[in-house]
């Protein structure tokens, strides 16, 4: 019986978070700005997210986070679906973020200099860890987006689902691939470490 | 993964690799980023900037300041519209834009005030003339807009926006003279943006405070509160006409989910259509008629017989050297001129001289 009552409590929670967005919503559609704040907040890191997988750049990804809510702010009248606020906002930062990236690839050798820099000792561990981030930067960018909004925002697939706007099949099924070609990147990464 | 074990391994690797610190939102750094500082707003505002507004003013036919006499009135038109509102509690926007979708016209009756900045914010007065007008507005989403200013009983202005024509004819009766040029891009958008939808979407760019409920004379409504200038920055150059704050305030009627009254502050700084001096507008619209039978000829820009297309002389004569240089750059401050009052003085001066004879 447990686990049933464990299903009808996520189910609860759900629907109370989207419920609670719903009315949010449609206030911060009416001008209310506490309300629209409040839906940043919510979304503000899945934002990050999104964007830092195109950018690799915190900064700029709160920056292009930012500017997104302002777009959102901006065209929010122009939002049809109410219940499709989380992909529209995505969008909205994805092209944003394309923006930036295309602007920042210029300095893209820069960047790897700094990195090549920042890096010093390491213990196995934390090679590993690189290892997997060098990996995780060179995915295709479907599979980057969402493993940064499953393991850094440690978002449910129903969450991930809502804000790329695909199922929650999908969503596994590019988790699973992500970390399937993670895996044989890794294999391959350590079998040049082994022979050298 | 050959086990469960090597799973959680490879999760909390990717966790770490993928860790890039908390974030967190700052409502307050982001509203004043991005909503309260213009200037980065407008950064990443897809509005283009109107670089030829002043070169196609200087260029017109007419003289410019009539051009940038019609230019003022449009924008308080649209600053003042009965659309521009938003809310919560007993009024839902989006039933007040459903509604408003359904109006084709509508008669707004009101005044304009124009006074000087100061704690005893006294009537402007020019050449003796209180700058307080009587308004009636027709508004046709089909055909444009019209606005008529009166004193007393007497039409001093009227302003013809036709749409379908593009055309713009500002008439002074009381000096039977004439101004009609090209209505320029921005203009039109201007009128544009008096379609129900293109002002709330201008308007829902502002943050809206809502003052709760009022009572107009036996119509009940609620009252919503706009001091944001963020949607009509851009509309025209600072130099032309520099809105440096706005408050308004819309009622919307709780039956009739539609604007009732509208009444809107604002303080104009030095630029051209203040001949370079501060300057406040008071104006209270009322509305009662929409979606009357408006004719389509209250919108024609044919002028009226009997009159004559006026000149740029006949506006410099008029103006002191002072205000002159003014244009030229100078910056010494002078008055407003409100459209066509320089010449209406001028009609009536006329008058009292022959009168005297």
């Amino acid at each position: 019986m447990r686990p049933i009552v464990h299903v009808k409590t996520d189910l609860y929670n759900r629907d109370v978070k989207q419920n609670t967005e719903t009315i949010l919503l449609n206030a911060a559609l009416n001008g209310d700005a506490d309300s629209f704040n409040r839906l940043c907040e919510r979304y503000y890191p899945a934002m990050v997210a999104i964007a830092y997988s195109r950018l690799s750049d915190r900064s700029l990804a709160e920056d292009a986070a930012q500017e997104a809510f302002y777009i959102a702010f901006r065209d929010i009248s122009k939002l049809k679906e109410p219940n499709h606020f989380g992909r529209w906002l995505t969008k909205i930062c994805r092209n944003i973020s394309s923006d930036m990236a295309k602007a920042k690839r210029r300095d893209k050798l820069v960047a790897i200099e700094e990195l090549e820099l920042q890096r010093g000792e390491t213990t196995e561990q934390e090679n590993y860890v690189e290892a997997v981030r060098s990996i995780i930067s060179k995915l295709p960018l479907k599979a980057r987006e969402v493993i940064y909004l499953r393991f850094y925002n440690k978002l449910t697939y129903q969450e991930i689902s809502n804000v790329l706007g695909i199922s929650q099949e999908a969503v596994n099924g590019r988790l699973r691939r992500a970390k399937k070609l993670i895996i044989k990147e890794l294999g391959r990464h350590n079998s040049i470490e082994a022979d050298l | 993964m050959k086990n469960k074990k090597d799973e959680k391994w490879l999760d909390e690797t990717i966790s770490r690799a993928v860790y890039i610190g908390e974030v967190k939102f700052d409502a307050k750094q982001w509203n004043e980023k991005y909503i309260l500082n213009q200037s980065e707003a407008a950064k990443h505002s897809t509005i283009k900037p109107h670089k030829n507004l002043w070169r196609i003013i200087m260029e017109s036919k007419v003289t410019k300041y009539s051009a940038a006499a019609v230019a003022t009135l449009a924008i308080t038109l649209v600053l003042l519209s009965p659309f521009g509102t938003s809310g919560n509690g007993g009024i839902v926007l989006a039933d007040v834009q459903r509604k408003i979708d359904e109006i084709e016209t509508m008669v707004i009756r009101g005044t304009k005030t124009f006074t000087r900045p100061g704690e005893d914010g006294d009537i402007l007065e020019f050449c003796g003339v209180k700058c307080e007008f009587d308004l009636v507005k027709y508004s046709s989403i089909k055909y444009g807009l019209v606005e008529e200013g009166y004193v007393g009983d007497e039409l001093v202005y009227r302003i013809t926006l036709n749409r379908q024509k593009q055309q713009t004819l500002l008439v002074l009766p009381p000096c039977k003279k004439y101004g009609m040029f090209t209505s320029t891009d921005k203009q039109m958008q201007l009128l544009e943006n008096l379609s129900p939808k293109g002002i709330i979407n201008l308007l829902l760019e502002g943050y809206h405070r809502n003052l709760g409920r009022d009572d107009l004379d036996g119509v009940e409504a609620e009252v919503f509160e706009c001091k944001d200038t963020e949607p009509f920055i851009g509309l025209l150059p600072k130099a032309i006409f520099d809105i440096q704050s706005l408050e308004g305030k819309v009622w919307i009627g709780i039956k009739e989910q539609l604007p009732v009254r509208v009444e809107g502050d604002l303080f104009i700084g030095k630029s051209l259509m203040t001949m370079f001096k501060d300057l406040n507008l008071h104006e209270v619209n009322t509305f009662g008629q929409y979606n009357v039978e408006l004719d389509e000829e209250i919108f024609d820009i044919k002028p009226p017989e009997g009159y004559t297309e006026f000149t740029l002389s006949d506006i410099l004569s008029l103006i002191p050297t002072k205000a002159k240089a003014g244009f030229a750059g100078l910056g010494v401050s002078f008055c407003i001129v409100p459209a066509g009052f320089i010449v209406w003085k001028r009609h009536r001066k006329k008058k009292t001289t022959a009168n005297q004879h």
